[in-house]
C-alpha cells in the first residue's frame, strides 16, 4: 500500500515537472517571437507573399498566422512540389502553395525524392537529364518510344550516350529497281526485307550490298551501289555545330574538308570529330575545314562575306568571339570607378561582361557593392563572377594577419590609426607599436573594408518590393547573422548613412599643461616653494600637432585642415561617407563641415572645434587650473566630424 | 511579202495564246493562296484566327512581360512593368520560397482567364454576323478557350465549340476546325525559367551564362536591384519574345548589420 501511494506521489511529481517544463517552452516560444518582432510565419503577408517570418503586422488577418518559423508550421513547411503533369521538381515549396496547384508535395525540401531521380533520357540522337515523367511526356511529344536510362548520373554522359548512337547508311529499294539510301539512326532504318540491320562490307565488294543498315558507313560508299554520289555542297545541321558535306540524296556526309574531297575512304566511312580536320580548334574563317566547335567558340554558318570564302559550299565556321577581342564564354569584370584600396567612388558598381555567341552581355553584381566582381584567367581565357563583398567585420580587426586574411573578408589596414576602444578613430602615438601583441589592447593599425559599401544616405529604398503601390517592409529573422560594429536598422531593413559612418567619429582632446617644479626639489620644496610658471607643454595626443604648433603653443588652420584630410582619407573607406568623388567624377564634400575659428573651411572639410578643454598638471599629480582662457587658441576638441551632416 | 505579215500575225496569236496560258496556270496554282489571303474569311478562319490566335498572342505577351501574372499581387516595379517574384524572401541572407511551382501551368491558366472575355465576345460577334447573313446557327460546346504550351515549341489553341449552320442546305463546322497551332519557344523559355527558380531556391542565385551556353537561341539576362530582387529577362532572339519574372533569394542588406 505504501509502495502505491510513493508511486502515486512520484507519478504525480513527475506530471507536474512536465507539464511545467512544456508550459515553460511554450512561454519562452511566444516570448521569444514577441522579442524578435519576426517571427510569425505568415501564411500570406499583406504585401502578398507565401509563407514568410514577418512581424505579426505584415501578416494578413485573413490566413494563419503562427508564432513560430515557417518551417515548424505543418501549412508552410517546405518541400518539394512535384508536377505530375511536366514531371518537374519544385525545390522549397510551402505545402500550402504547391497543394493549391494541384500537384504533389513531398518533405523533402532539395526534392530528394524518388519521382525527382533524375536520369538520361534518350530523345533521337539528343539526350535530357530529367525524370522519368518528363522523359515520358517529352518522348511522347516527339513520337518516340521512351528510353530512361536511370544509370547514367549526369548530363555529360547522358548526351555522349546520345549522341554516340548507332548511325549509318540504311540502303533501300528506290522503286526503280535500283537502291537508294539514308544516312539516319539505326532504330529509324525500318527498309523493307531487311531482316540484318548490322551488315560489314568487304572492302572489295562493289555495288553487292543488300538492303539494310550500315553501321558508321556513308550512303556514298561505293561498295553499296546506291545512286547517292558525293557533291561539293556543303550544310549545317540542327543541334550539331560542323559543316558537313552532303551527298546527291541530301544525305549528310563528313565534316567539310576540302583537301579530302578526293579521297575515296572520306566518301566512305564515318569519321569522328576528332578524326578530321582541325580537331581540337574552332576552325574559325577556316576556307577549308568545317570542323567547327562551340565550346571552343565557332559554328557552322552560311557564308555572308568577301574574304575567307569557302572553297567549297556555302557554310563555313564562324567565330563566336566578341568585337573586344574575348573570346566565346569569356567573362570579365568592369567597373565604373577605381576599385579597391578603399577608392571606390560613391555610386559605383561592379558589373560582369559575358562574351556568348558575339555578344557582350552585361550582368550588374549587386547594388551598393554588396558584391564585388573577381576575375582570373588561365591560359589567357578569363572567367569573372559576382561575388559577395566581405566587408562586414573590418572594423572588428585588431591584428594585420586577421584584416588581411583574404579567405575570411575583404579588408585593408590602414597603419597610424586605429579604433579605440570607445571607438573612435585615433592616430598612433610614434612610440606605440605593438607589433601585433595581442595582449596590448592598442591595434597598430586601422581596418577597414577595401571595397568600401555603398549606403542609401539619401533615405528610404526608391524600389522595394512593393504591393499594390506600398513599401513592404523586409523582415528579421530571429538567426540574422551578424556582422561589423554598425548597425542596420531593423525597422527599415537599411542602414542610415549617418550612423554607419558615425564610426569613423573622432573625439581627440589635445591637452596643453604649464608645469610648476619646485624651487629645490626634495624635502625643502614646501618651505622654498615653486617657480614660476614655465612655458606650456603639449601632454596628450600630441601626435596631431605639428612642431610649428608645439613651438607656437597654438594650433594652426593647417593643421586642423591636415587632419581633417587625413580623417577624410579613413573616412570615406567605411563607405559612402564624408567628402569623395561620385562615380561620374564629381566631388562634393558636403558629407562634412570643417570650422575653425567658428569659420568652416572652404572644401577641406575636417572638424569642428567645439571647446577648450585645458587642464594644467604638476608633476606631482596636484591638479593646478587652467591658465589659458582663449580656448580656439589653446586647445581643441575634434568631435562628431562628420556625422549628422551626411547628405 | 502577204506571207510574211501573215506568219507575224500567226506568231503573235501564238505568244498571246501563250500568255494566256500561263497566267491560267499562274492563276489555277496562286488564287487559292490570294482568295484566302485577301478574299473573304471563313468563319473558321474568323474564330480560329481573330478570335483566338490573335487574343492569345497579345495576351501571352502580356503575361510573360509581367512574371506570368498579368496583375501580380507580389512584385518588383521594373521599367514600367509589375513583374511577379516565382520566388521570394522577405528576410535578409536567407534563400527564397518558391511562389508559383508550376509556371507553365500558371502561365496557361492565366492566358486563359485573360482572353476568355474577348474571345467569347469575338464567336458571339460572328454568330451575330452569320445570323445576320440569313443562317440559322445552331451552337454546341462552350466558348470558352484551351491553351497548351507544348515542348514541341507549339502552342496549340483551340476552342470546344460545333457550330451547325442552316441556311437552305446545313452545314457543320467541327470543333477540331477551331484550333490554331503556331511556333513558339515559350515551352523552352518557360523551363529555364523554372530550373532558375530551383537554383535560386536552393542557391540563392543562378548562373546565367549556363543556360546562354546551353541555348544558344535563347538570352538571359539578369539585373540585381538595390532591395535585393533581381530581375531575369530571358528573349528568344530569333521572334524577340520576353519573358521577365523576379525572384529575392540570399539577400544582402546595404551598409552595415546588426550585431
Amino acid at each position: 500500500m505504501k509502495t502505491k501511494q510513493k508511486i502515486d506521489k512520484i507519478n504525480k511529481n513527475l506530471f507536474i515537472i512536465v507539464s511545467t517544463v512544456l508550459l515553460l517552452i511554450f512561454l519562452i516560444g511566444i516570448a521569444s517571437a514577441e522579442d524578435s518582432g519576426a517571427s510569425y510565419c505568415c501564411e500570406k503577408t499583406l504585401s502578398g507573399a507565401w509563407c514568410q517570418n514577418q512581424p505579426i503586422e505584415q501578416c494578413d488577418s485573413n490566413f494563419k498566422t503562427v508564432p513560430s518559423s515557417c518551417d515548424s508550421t505543418s501549412y508552410c513547411k517546405r518541400g518539394c512540389c512535384f508536377d505530375s503533369q511536366e514531371g518537374l521538381c519544385m525545390e522549397n515549396t510551402p505545402q500550402r502553395i504547391c497543394e493549391a496547384s494541384n500537384a504533389t508535395w513531398a518533405d523533402s525540401p532539395e526534392c530528394n525524392i524518388i519521382q525527382c531521380q533524375q536520369g538520361c533520357c534518350i530523345l533521337g540522337n539528343q539526350g535530357a537529364f530529367v525524370t522519368l515523367t518528363r522523359c515520358k511526356q517529352l518522348s511522347g511529344f516527339y513520337g518516340l518510344t521512351t528510353d530512361f536510362r536511370s544509370g547514367i548520373q549526369n548530363e555529360v554522359t547522358c548526351i555522349s550516350t546520345a549522341q554516340g548512337k548507332d548511325t549509318g547508311a540504311c540502303v533501300m529499294d528506290n522503286g526503280r529497281g535500283g537502291k537508294t539510301c539514308k544516312f539516319e539512326l539505326r532504330e529509324k532504318c525500318t527498309t523493307a526485307g531487311s531482316t540484318d540491320n548490322n551488315i560489314n562490307i568487304s572492302g572489295n565488294q562493289t555495288g553487292g550490298a543488300s538492303l539494310g543498315f550500315y553501321k558508321d558507313i556513308l550512303c556514298t560508299a561505293p561498295e553499296l551501289g546506291t545512286e547517292c554520289g558525293k557533291t561539293k555542297n556543303t550544310v549545317i545541321i540542327e543541334g550539331k555545330d560542323e559543316v558537313y558535306y552532303t551527298d546527291t540524296c541530301n544525305n549528310r556526309a563528313n565534316i567539310y574538308d576540302s583537301s579530302r574531297y578526293d579521297d575515296p575512304q572520306y566518301w566512305r566511312n564515318v569519321y569522328k570529330k576528332s578524326e578530321s580536320c582541325g580537331a581540337g580548334s574552332s576552325n574559325a574563317g577556316s576556307k577549308t575545314c568545317g570542323n567547327c566547335d562551340y565550346f571552343l567558340g565557332s559554328i557552322g554558318k552560311k557564308y555572308s562575306g568577301i574574304l575567307n570564302k569557302p572553297e567549297q559550299g556555302d557554310y563555313i565556321c564562324v567565330s563566336l568571339s566578341c568585337a573586344n577581342g574575348k573570346k566565346h564564354g569569356e567573362s570579365w569584370c568592369v567597373s565604373d570607378s577605381p576599385t579597391g584600396e578603399g577608392q571606390d567612388t560613391v555610386g559605383s558598381r561592379y558589373y560582369k561582361q559575358i562574351c556568348l555567341n558575339n555578344e557582350i552581355i552585361t550582368e550588374p553584381c549587386a547594388d551598393y557593392r554588396g558584391q564585388i566582381c573577381i576575375e582570373n584567367s588561365i591560359s589567357g581565357f578569363s572567367e569573372a563572377a559576382c561575388r559577395t563583398n566581405r566587408w562586414g567585420d573590418c572594423t572588428q580587426q585588431k591584428q594585420k594577419s586577421d584584416c588581411e586574411n583574404i579567405n575570411q573578408r575583404e579588408c585593408l589596414w590602414i597603419e597610424n590609426y586605429y579604433l579605440s576602444s570607445s571607438g573612435q578613430v585615433t592616430k598612433s602615438t610614434n612610440d606605440s607599436n605593438n607589433d601585433g601583441n595581442q595582449d596590448d589592447p592598442t591595434p597598430d593599425g586601422l581596418c577597414v573594408p577595401n571595397y568600401p559599401p555603398g549606403f542609401q544616405f539619401w533615405g528610404s529604398s526608391s524600389s522595394s518590393a512593393v504591393s499594390s503601390g506600398n513599401a513592404t517592409t523586409p523582415g528579421f529573422g530571429s538567426s540574422t547573422p551578424s556582422f561589423g560594429s554598425g548597425y542596420i536598422n531593423p525597422s527599415t531593413g537599411t542602414t542610415s548613412a549617418a550612423s554607419s559612418c558615425s564610426i569613423g567619429n573622432s573625439a581627440i582632446t589635445i591637452k596643453w599643461e604649464k608645469t610648476k617644479h619646485p624651487l629645490v626639489p626634495g624635502f625643502l620644496e614646501g618651505i622654498l616653494g615653486t617657480k614660476n610658471e614655465e612655458e606650456p607643454q603639449c601632454t596628450q595626443n600630441c601626435q596631431y600637432l605639428t612642431e610649428e604648433d608645439k613651438n607656437n603653443e597654438n594650433i594652426s588652420q593647417a593643421t586642423v585642415e591636415k587632419w581633417a584630410q587625413e580623417m577624410n582619407g579613413i573616412c570615406y573607406k567605411l563607405g559612402d561617407c564624408g567628402g569623395y568623388i561620385n562615380w561620374v567624377g564629381t566631388y562634393t564634400d558636403g558629407g562634412y563641415a570643417a570650422y575653425f575659428n567658428n569659420r568652416r573651411l572652404a572644401g577641406s572639410g575636417g572638424a569642428q572645434i567645439l571647446e577648450a578643454t585645458t587642464t594644467s598638471n604638476s608633476n606631482t599629480g596636484n591638479a593646478t587650473t587652467p591658465t589659458f582662457t582663449n580656448p580656439t587658441s589653446t586647445g581643441f576638441m575634434i568631435k562628431d566630424w562628420i556625422n549628422n551632416i551626411i547628405k | 511579202m502577204k506571207n510574211r505579215i501573215l506568219n507575224k500575225r500567226a506568231q503573235l496569236t501564238i505568244f498571246i495564246i501563250i500568255a494566256l496560258l500561263i497566267v491560267a496556270v499562274l492563276l489555277i496554282i496562286f488564287l487559292p493562296n490570294l482568295m484566302q489571303r485577301f478574299g473573304p474569311k471563313t468563319t473558321e478562319q474568323i474564330i480560329a484566327g481573330d478570335c483566338l490566335e490573335k487574343n492569345v498572342r497579345l495576351a501571352l505577351n502580356e503575361t510573360l512581360m509581367h512574371g506570368g501574372t498579368i496583375k501580380p499581387e507580389l512584385y518588383f516595379r521594373y521599367n514600367n512593368f509589375s513583374i511577379d517574384y516565382l520566388c521570394y524572401t522577405a528576410e535578409w541572407y536567407k534563400t527564397c520560397v518558391m511562389q508559383k511551382p508550376l509556371l507553365k501551368q500558371q502561365i496557361e491558366t492565366e492566358v486563359k482567364k485573360a482572353i476568355a472575355t474577348s474571345v467569347g465576345k469575338c464567336v458571339q460577334d460572328t454568330i451575330d454576323n452569320l445570323k445576320n447573313g440569313g443562317y440559322e446557327v445552331v451552337v454546341t460546346g462552350t466558348k470558352a478557350p484551351n491553351l497548351e504550351i507544348n515542348p514541341n515549341n507549339k502552342i496549340k489553341i483551340s476552342i470546344d465549340l460545333e457550330l451547325k449552320l442552316i441556311r437552305g442546305e446545313e452545314k457543320i463546322i467541327p470543333s477540331s476546325s477551331f484550333t490554331r497551332e503556331f511556333s513558339s519557344n515559350i515551352y523552352e523559355m518557360i523551363m529555364v525559367a523554372s530550373s532558375i527558380q530551383n537554383y535560386e531556391a536552393r542557391y540563392g542565385d543562378a548562373s546565367i551564362e549556363t543556360y546562354m551556353t546551353y541555348y544558344p537561341e535563347l538570352r538571359v539576362e539578369k539585373y540585381r536591384q538595390d532591395d535585393g530582387t533581381k530581375v531575369y529577362i530571358v528573349t528568344d532572339k530569333a521572334s524577340g519574345q520576353k519573358l521577365q519574372f523576379a525572384t529575392r533569394s540570399l539577400a544582402w542588406p546595404p551598409g552595415y548589420a546588426i550585431n
